[in-house]
């Protein structure tokens, strides 16, 4: 397993990136990729071949889309030792997934959907991330999701996360732009956020694009470039959080491999010099 | 928690219309486009976005990887679609090139039978398909209605994915060698008396050659 230096820059593995990837040398500037495991699990051909190439060159880092660790189902017990089969396949130190559900009692549900955040969930819910944690050997990561669905009389995301992480031992993926969603879509105060989250918690930070709709109402599509004003929130976190691996995402209109290493390096360069220059 | 959960997965099952609803299905329709790409392209994009929109309400998915919506589409085409059966082949034949391009079996590099221990065996990736239509003219682009003709579709060492149309001879062939893997020559002293009117030695020598079936010597214990 190779760590990553609390300064090191990723990017998200995506088809449209492969092979470009796998035809050139380790790149400067890329210090690691993160890849959706449930996109790479039991899978052979050449997709595996070319996995395996890549793998050879960069760190890898575990972003799962399907663990669904806030549903009220069984936990899928096979799924995690599918996942933690992988993991050890390409030693992978961390896993990371999303606070969120995507299951119900009719089955899957292909996306991320928020759970209510009150104080009667903690326990169930730190019960199940110790589980996964226990199958798969690692501390289960977690992500603040961009919600679009808020139920009545919530705990403050940030307390209710971190309560979570005193629970379960669970690590922090802090989302930046999910962080900006969240705040302007429904009026909130992103530092507050961000300030009562365990700094020692946190693993790594995502950063990306987002689409803002006529209405006014942001989606987190990770299909446009970084703004500044993330950027911004991005400099506060770290200034208030310290220096974290950053990783940019990119799933939609996703340009070529140059052009997001350079937006990679510009965000990461913009996040670092401000808050360098405050710490001086 | 199990009611408010539900009530939202509720609403974004059942109302198309809602934030939840649109993602869900906007997730489940560009995956069926990139999976299924000339069964979209013949269903047309308002049924495709009506197939979507029952899919979500409707089907009791089991598989968590986002991957697999293509395996649990036709699951539920195949048995609350009632789609024409053409466009159900379709649907079904460009899955398997999705399960064969990703089935995990490893291919042994391209070989000969000419040692007299050789052991032949079937592609571990090949799947065996009979469809209305024919794949491989012209990408089966109008997929034309032709008569129901066997096809093996399998991936090859290099890892690319082959459709093979196959004769009725070579289906009972590929039947013996679907038991597991055989002796060479004790498999064509036996197959020949069966179809005399083929030469099966060469018959073996034509599917090693383009990856239908492989070689292996006993010793290696790639057999055993």
């Amino acid at each position: 397993m190779r760590p990553l230096s609390a300064d090191g820059r990723g990017l998200g593995l995506r088809a449209e990136l492969v092979e470009r990837l796998c035809a050139e040398p380790r790149r400067a500037g890329l210090d690691f990729l993160e890849l959706a495991p449930e996109n790479w699990m039991g899978i052979g051909g050449r997709k595996r071949a070319q996995l395996d190439a890549i793998a050879d060159k960069y760190p890898l880092v575990a972003h799962g889309l399907s663990l669904s660790i806030a549903d009220t189902e069984p936990l899928d017990v096979a799924f995690v030792q599918n996942v933690r089969r992988f993991l050890d396949d390409y030693g992978i130190a961390i896993y990371s997934d999303h606070l969120s559900l995507s299951r119900d009692a009719g089955g899957q549900l292909y996306d991320l959907f928020p759970a209510p955040r009150r104080a009667a969930n903690l326990d169930y819910l730190a019960a199940r991330i110790a589980r996964v944690q226990d199958i798969t050997g690692r501390r289960l990561v977690l992500e603040n999701i961009s919600y679009y669905h808020r139920y009545p009389d919530q705990m403050p995301e940030g307390e209710f996360l971190a309560e979570i992480v005193r629970r379960s031992g669970c690590g922090i993926l802090l989302d930046i732009n999910n962080v900006y969603v969240n705040a302007r879509n429904h009026d909130e105060d992103a530092m507050a956020f961000v300030r009562s989250l365990p700094s020692d918690a946190i693993v790594y930070y995502h950063i990306a694009g987002h689409l803002e709709l006529d209405d006014g109402l942001i989606l987190d599509t990770h299909g446009t470039p970084v703004i500044d004003e993330v950027v911004r929130l991005g400099r506060a976190i770290r200034a208030c959080h310290g220096p974290r691996p950053l990783l940019l995402e990119r799933d939609n209109h996703v340009p070529p491999l140059d052009a997001l290493v350079a937006e990679l390096a510009r965000v990461h360069h913009d996040m670092i010099g401000i808050a360098n220059a405050r710490a001086a | 928690m199990t009611a408010e959960i539900a009530g939202l997965c509720a609403v974004a099952r059942h109302d198309a219309g809602s934030l939840y609803g649109q993602l869900l299905r906007e997730n489940v329709v560009d995956v069926l486009r990139g999976s299924f790409p000339r069964f979209c392209e013949r269903l047309g994009p308002e049924r495709v976005t009506a197939s979507a929109d029952r899919f979500v309400a409707g089907h009791q998915a089991t598989r968590p990887e986002f991957h697999h919506i293509a395996t649990e589409f036709v699951l539920f085409a195949q048995a609350r679609m009632a789609l024409e059966p053409a466009l159900l082949s379709l649907l079904e034949y460009e899955w398997v090139l999705l399960a064969v391009e990703i089935d995990p079996a490893r291919i042994a590099a391209p070989g000969t039978a000419d040692d007299a221990s050789a052991v032949v065996a079937l592609n571990p990736t090949a799947q065996f398909v009979t469809l209305p239509f024919d794949p491989i003219a012209d990408e089966g682009a109008d997929d034309a209605p032709a008569p129901a003709r066997p096809y093996a579709v399998y991936r090859t060492a290099d890892h690319s994915v082959v459709t093979q149309a196959l004769t009725r001879d070579a289906c009972v062939l590929l039947d013996r060698l679907r038991a597991g893997p055989r002796d060479v020559f004790a498999f064509v002293h036996e197959a020949q008396d069966d179809f005399p009117e083929i030469e099966v030695g060469d018959w073996i020598t034509r599917g090693l050659g383009d990856g239908l079936l492989c070689v292996s010597q006993p010793e290696n214990g790639a057999f055993a």
